[in-house]
């Protein structure tokens, strides 16, 4: 048990790539598609065993375009309605057959690449927000707080719930009413100063994606690993997003390098749990 | 040939990645939502999916029940208004007018006031001769 366990711990950054990938995908593809659970189950076995029968390079190669290609069509059928960490298994998966199509420098190639797409993934997540008036301002944010879609698992206890229903209700009678421009409706806060700290909060998330951005790029795993924890760990307790989080902690484990094990386990069973949570239909995917 | 391989291995990926982000921004003055399409843009703005369509002035109800490829169509235009989608979506409201106001609502927030309202986002008019209808 022990040795299997140390044999999973020591996966190469090529072998963890291609096993991440394969179960991100196959997770995700039938969603389009509408297939049963049973099939995406089928799938994983299937696939999963090619991948162990497939040793050598070339077939590794053709597993890889097959995974690709598959992914392509799906992308580019609904390119303007895809999710964006649809695109991000995308862009690993490019990454995974790099890997293969130059073998002796998969090892840094894959580390390189990884950094970059998380950096660019952070810059361009804050400058998205940046370009939005609704939430450089702190209006959306405290459009999300007042319907209780901030932090949905603190909402839901029963001392704001009343607060969140009659907010949402109140909107709903007003959306099936609305009739002309100037038609408002107020919408009395939960504490002082409300907006203020709302709009402190929506600077706050900017500056963080930003942040992280750089991060990726500091050598100090420890730092590193803490605030990308807090990270991951923010991003399912208020968004419940298990897809792009499954996805980020694959990538966090891939940019590690091969000496810290214990992060990189912390970060696979982060992968598994988000994974278990998508085939069980929990959270955004 | 040292330098192409470089390049294909250090730079394709995230050269292509920030050209897909690039291509979507570029696409939002025609209505595109900043949720999808590569931009990585989620929680930027408010959710699609909490639009409305009107057309003529009038709410279009998207129902599973009632209307699925209205439904469907529906909620792929209010993501990205094309022209191809509104004119789907056209076809399965059948209006009867000549002259058609096609539009997107979005809810709006306005923190300072603690005022919620609608807001028009999209708007488009069609008019169709007496062949197309």
């Amino acid at each position: 048990m022990k040795k299997q366990l140390l044999e999973i711990i020591n996966l190469n950054r090529s072998r963890l790539l291609h096993i991440g990938f394969l179960i991100a995908l196959l997770i995700s593809i039938p969603k389009f598609t509408n297939l049963i659970w049973e099939v995406k189950i089928s799938w994983v076995i299937g696939i999963l065993s090619l991948l162990v029968l497939s040793k050598n390079t070339k077939m590794a190669i053709s597993l890889w375009i097959i995974m690709l290609a598959i992914l392509g069509v799906v992308l580019f059928q609904t390119y303007y309605i895809t999710a964006n960490h649809i695109f991000l298994l995308f862009y690993v998966g490019m990454i995974g057959l790099l890997s293969k199509l130059f073998i002796y420098e998969s090892n840094e190639l894959i580390n390189f690449n990884t950094k970059m797409i998380l950096s660019l993934l952070f810059f361009f997540g804050g400058l998205q927000k940046i370009l939005s008036l609704a939430f450089l301002n702190g209006d959306l944010l405290h459009y999300m707080f007042l319907r209780g879609e901030l932090a949905s698992p603190v909402f839901q206890m029963d001392v704001f719930q009343n607060y969140f229903i009659e907010n949402q209700n109140a909107m709903k009678l007003f959306d099936q009413n609305f009739a002309f421009d100037n038609q408002r409706l107020y919408l009395k806060p939960l504490f002082n100063h409300q907006h203020l700290i709302i709009y402190g909060f929506s600077i706050f998330v900017i500056i963080i994606e930003l942040v992280l951005a750089c991060m990726v790029w500091i050598k100090n795993q420890k730092i590193k690993f803490i605030c990308f924890t807090i990270f991951l760990v923010g991003l399912l307790f208020t968004r419940m997003e298990t897809g792009f989080a499954s996805l980020l902690s694959l990538l966090l484990a891939l940019q590690l390098p091969i000496s810290n094990k214990y992060y990189k386990i912390f970060y696979l069973i982060f992968f598994c749990i988000c994974s278990l949570m998508i085939v069980f239909g929990i959270g955004l995917h | 040939m040292r330098l192409l391989r470089k390049f294909i291995q250090y730079l394709l990926v995230p050269l292509l990645l920030t050209f897909v982000v690039f291509f979507q921004i570029s696409k939002f003055d025609k209505g595109l939502s900043s949720w999808k399409g590569g931009g990585f843009g989620m929680y930027a703005d408010y959710y699609p999916m909490s639009f409305d369509i009107r057309v003529n002035g009038e709410k279009i109800l998207l129902d599973k029940k009632e209307n699925l490829p209205l439904y469907n169509h529906g909620r792929k235009t209010l993501i990205n208004p094309s022209e191809e989608n509104i004119e789907i979506c056209i076809e399965l409201i059948k209006p009867t007018a000549d002259t058609i106001h096609f539009e997107i609502w979005s809810p709006y927030f306005e923190g300072s006031t603690q005022q919620y309202s609608r807001k028009k986002r999209y708007e488009k008019t069609i008019i169709r001769n007496n062949q197309s209808k």
